[in-house]
């Protein structure tokens, strides 16, 4: 179809020019290993440089003193010899039940290097070695290097941790200790790593009732949902009949409707029922909103096999619906996981519906729990965490395990063969 | 004989329970192996009847024992309620559907070992020259087994006096040597030897049962991490049936509906109609009945107050004359649209800016004079045209930002890279986690002070705003999260589309002399329009509807700033702001909703957006 554009569009271009091409080539191996070398020097100047101190600029009755950057410090930062402590310059620090000091950016200390000064506990600077090498730079350095050298790893690279830093970030939060749970450290390991928040979690919480909730709730909704799928897909796909245009039209339609405009007469049904709290009422609103789509991901794929494989086992003595249960079901099997993974991860993280239905803490799923941690009584950050990583790590193995399946699946849905 | 039996148990019905007393009686007090052998060979004795009673001996049993343990232990917490709310299943029911399970279990384990006891009793007998039979020592066995257990189930339990149940028990073990010799016709000493492994095999099922008893008791009461066995069985008996009644439901439907189609009608479509079927009950009961139910309610003055007006079961006083009309609809309707100014001049003005949702007043209003756009909810600003331009900058950022993206990656994965799998397994990752998850992370990373964001924007010396507090950041906030999460989508989507377009083309173009760029937009693009004008149209429906990542990063807010039409919706409806006004909000919704599908009609319309998958 588009050839014809092709050969009708003008043609400009003469051979590309091979030289200039390994030119630049060589000119990104050596800005690489420039930037390497950049990097690597800035490292070993970050690390001889002292911090800097301010300077007084005006000494106030109280004893207290404005300093150069436009901070106040406290009558107890100024030394002897006229300066301001080092120590006051620093954050203040947490100090964890142990005894030992934990910094800002999740750094540990021995409990000895602890001073209160300025009004607050703070580092001794005499703790922190005075020549140390921040790695984070050759990190950074690497990472220009080899935006110079291969751009589209660079591109790759950059976008892959911006995918997945955020993730690392509740595994490493999952692990803090509490004295560190709010602190500024970037690490994904933090200092002192510890599993308390997961203990706690399970021993706190109702964290395993949740799960129970969601994953009875779930599996039913997803069993249901891929069976009802399944046989209509067939039926859209392979019979034309009256009605078939305005059902699939019909489909895409029940998709823009809001779910908050559902959930309304919902809520009247349900609590005029006294259903408020039924996990019944739940999986049958969640199962008829998936139906859907997956009705229309399968047709997709149910269309790309040819009808001739069934042709040939009715004539070798099957039925239309042994033909079905033999041949394609067994052919659709990526797009049935497919549709069963998002049946599951749908009802696996739902949170509006259930938010409005579910009250009791018994019947919570572990999404209403999970919010519950952050809600606003309490702030519990290392417990969301843990169960965050928990409730996420079998999900994203399943949708690794799955990928080849789910890009086939869905794809060959909306390409035709 | 033993074949006789065997052959008519219930020849005669109250054979069946005929002479037991006596059979009872005699087995347990005038032990003797003449006793056995009579019993063995009495008219009404036969092997179903010895099996049945055991098992129902044993069942029953052990349900008293795990109650009356219950009953003299600890008490179950056995509570219902919660506050106002009211769990829906009875807990007992699933306390006694721990019992009978355990009580079946038990019964079933206790005649397999009478089965299984006779028949190796009866092996060996023969081998030191026995001459009963299997059918004999059932009977004999069973009966001291079945008074036996049905006394020490009872007195098991009882806190004094249930260690009588030890010397009960050795009494029974007399009793099956003394039934062994008598029903085999062998020595007492024979019959020890012989009769030792029924023993053994009786001590270890008496073991299970009490053990069975004592786990029983201890689940009930087990508890970890909230979870207790009371609370799974609730869930199950609502699981268990609704998995059993959908399948039962959808076989009986399409068995139904093909007869009806196929048999009498003799439609040529019955088969594919009755496919159908499920999945048109399931939408037509759960979508388009509460859809339509959302029209109607739009013509009621539904609120918190008038709860009971609506409700089948009257609980309460009603103080509306009709509960669906007009009147209601033009209310709900306006009241989306357009402020309404009290007529009434007693009601100072200021009450309702600062309480503008108040039953009280709405009450006590006349509302008449229109005074410029209404609010949706609280603040002056979250008015319907700010709700809607917000919303229609959100779903294009988000959707432009998808497709480039997607693009983008995807261009970049369909060639030969190395690592291609790697890559693609990291950055399809946030597709794959709970956007639950993904946005109370989100919401933390963006504090102001701890979060991420900010860290790393110190470190590169820009002071980052305070995100989630300021109007105009948190919108950048919630619409890069919607971004970011919306990507690998658009990128697993466009990969397969990529890999199918042949290579074949670009070969050709390429000898013609096409640039790359030329090669994307002649070659790419129109092959991989099919697949990307029913992306962005599902895109645009789900990011216009995206409730999760606004409602759970900023609630709406600050200052109801970050709502769009949905999340307003919401909070409409069910927010803390709001009492339930349900009537205005399924009008809110109707509103909504008609929108997007005007938008909807007129994109595929234009686009030919759905033309290739609907017109096969």
């Amino acid at each position: 179809m588009s050839t014809a554009t092709v050969t009708a569009s003008p043609k400009l271009n003469a051979p590309e020019p091979r030289n200039m091409w390994d030119l630049i080539h060589q000119v990104r191996r050596i800005l690489a290993v420039v930037a390497l070398v950049v990097f690597a020097g800035l490292m070993i100047y970050d690390a001889a440089t002292p911090t800097a101190i301010p300077t007084i600029q005006e000494t106030r009755d109280d004893g207290s003193v404005i300093a150069s950057n436009g901070t106040r410090y406290a009558a107890d930062c100024i030394t002897t010899a006229g300066e301001i402590n080092a120590a006051c310059v620093s954050s203040p620090v947490n100090i964890a039940e142990d005894g030992s000091v934990v910094t800002d950016t999740g750094d540990i200390y021995p409990s000895n290097c602890a001073i209160n000064i300025g009004g607050g506990d703070r580092l001794d600077p005499a703790c922190v070695p005075a020549f140390q090498l921040n790695f984070t730079w050759m990190l950074l350095g690497a990472f220009v290097a080899l935006c110079f050298w291969r751009p589209s790893h660079g591109f790759l690279v950059f976008y892959a941790l911006i995918s997945i830093y955020p993730i690392l970030r509740v595994l490493s939060i999952s692990l803090r200790p509490s004295a560190s749970l709010l602190s500024r450290s970037l690490d994904v390991i933090p200092d002192g790593a510890t599993f308390t928040s997961y203990a706690e979690l399970f021993t706190d919480d109702n964290f395993l009732l949740w799960l129970w909730n969601s994953l009875s709730i779930t599996a039913t909704v997803s069993i249901i949902g891929v069976a009802i799928a399944a046989t209509s897909a067939y039926a859209f796909s392979r019979w034309r009949f009256p009605g078939r245009r305005p059902g699939l039209v019909f489909l895409l339609t029940t998709q823009m409707i809001p779910a908050g405009m559902l959930l309304i007469p919902l809520y009247v049904i349900v609590s005029q029922l006294n259903l408020i709290n039924s996990l019944v009422g739940l999986m049958l609103a969640y199962t008829t909103t998936a139906v859907p789509f997956s009705i229309w991901i399968l047709k997709g794929y149910y269309d790309t096999i040819p009808p001739d494989l069934e042709e040939a086992a009715m004539v070798d003595g099957c039925n239309r619906v042994e033909a079905f249960w033999r041949i394609i079901l067994p052919l659709s099997t990526p797009a049935l996981t497919i549709i069963f993974l998002f049946n599951f991860l749908a009802a696996w993280s739902e949170y509006q519906v259930a938010n409005v239905i579910l009250k009791d803490q018994r019947v919570y799923t572990w999404v209403l729990g999970f919010n519950d941690f952050i809600g606003q009584f309490q702030t519990d950050w290392g417990k969301y965490a843990a169960g965050s990583i928990l409730v996420t790590v079998p999900i994203v193995l399943l949708f690794m395990w799955q990928s080849k399946y789910l890009i086939s699946g869905l794809t060959l849905g909306s390409v035709k063969s | 004989m033993s074949q006789r039996v065997l052959s008519a148990p219930y020849a005669q019905p109250e054979g069946l329970f005929s002479g037991l007393r006596k059979t009872w009686v005699m087995a347990l007090t005038r032990p003797s192996g003449v006793t056995f052998e009579e019993i063995a060979h009495n008219e009404g004795s036969s092997s179903r009847r010895a099996y049945f009673l055991l098992f129902l001996t044993t069942m029953v049993g052990t349900i008293v024992q795990v109650i009356l343990s219950t009953l003299f232990a600890v008490s179950l917490p056995v509570e219902v309620v919660t506050g106002d709310v009211v769990l829906p299943n009875d807990l007992l029911g699933s306390y006694a559907f721990v019992v009978v399970l355990f009580g079946l279990l038990t019964g079933l384990l206790a005649v397999f070992v009478l089965w299984l006891a006779a028949r190796i009793a009866h092996g060996l007998a023969r081998l030191v020259g026995g001459t009963g039979s299997v059918v004999g020592l059932e009977n004999a066995f069973a009966a001291y087994l079945v008074p036996l257990t049905a006394i020490t189930s009872i007195l098991g339990a009882l806190p004094a006096v249930n260690y009588g149940v030890f010397p009960l028990w050795l009494y029974g073990i007399v009793l099956t040597f003394l039934a062994v010799a008598g029903v085999e016709r062998i020595g007492l000493v024979k019959a020890i030897f012989v009769g030792s492994v029924a023993v053994l095999l009786f001590v270890l099922v008496r073991l299970l049962v009490s053990m069975t008893v004592t786990a029983a008791f201890y689940m009930l009461n087990f508890q970890f991490s909230g979870l207790t066995v009371e609370l799974m069985i609730n869930t199950l008996s609502q699981v268990i049936p609704l998995i059993i009644g959908v399948t039962v439901g959808i076989i009986l439907l399409e068995l139904g509906l093909y007869a009806l189609l196929g048999r009498v009608l003799r439609s040529k479509h019955a088969l594919p109609y009755t496919l159908l079927a499920p999945a048109a009950l399931a939408i037509l009961l759960f979508t388009v009945y509460p859809f339509l139910f959302n029209i109607l309610l739009s013509f009621s003055d539904l609120r918190r107050d008038t709860f009971a007006c609506y409700s089948p079961v009257s609980v309460g006083q009603c103080e509306l004359d009709h509960i669906y009309g007009l009147d209601f609809a033009q209310k709900n309707f306006t009241n989306v649209f357009v402020q309404q100014r009290p007529r009434r001049a007693d009601v100072e003005y200021g009450a309702l800016l600062r309480e503008p949702y108040s039953d009280s007043l709405n009450q006590r209003l006349e509302w008449t004079e229109a005074d410029g756009w209404g609010r949706l909810l609280s603040t002056p600003a979250s008015t319907f045209p700010v709700l809607l331009g917000r919303t229609v900058v959100w779903t294009a950022t988000n959707v432009v930002f998808h497709v480039l993206f997607g693009m983008i990656l995807a261009l970049i994965l369909n060639q030969k890279i190395r690592f291609k799998g790697i890559y693609r397994a990291l950055i399809i990752i946030p597709w794959a986690i709970p956007q639950v998850i993904v946005a109370l992370s989100w919401r933390q990373e963006f504090h102001a002070q701890y979060g991420f964001v900010n860290t790393i924007l110190t470190a590169f010396g820009i002071a980052g705003p305070s995100w989630l507090d300021d109007p105009f950041y948190a919108f950048i906030a919630v619409t890069f999260v919607n971004i970011w999460l919306g990507i690998p989508f658009y990128m697993v989507i466009l990969i397969g589309g990529l890999q199918s377009i042949s290579l074949d083309y670009y070969e050709a173009a390429q000898m013609d002399g096409a640039s790359r760029w030329q090669r994307f937009r002649f070659i790419t693009m129109p092959l991989l329009q099919p697949i990307l004008a029913p992306m962005i149209t599902l895109d645009v429906i789900w990011t216009f509807n995206q409730f999760n990542v606004i409602f759970l990063i900023t609630g709406g807010g600050p200052q109801e700033s970050t709502n769009i039409l949905v999340t307003a919706l919401f909070n409409a409806a069910f927010g803390p702001a709001a009492s339930l006004r349900l009537g205005f909000a399924s009008a809110f919704s109707i509103v909504i909703f008609a929108l997007l599908f005007v938008f909807a009609v007129f994109w595929i319309w234009s686009s030919g957006g759905l033309k290739d998958i609907y017109s096969k």
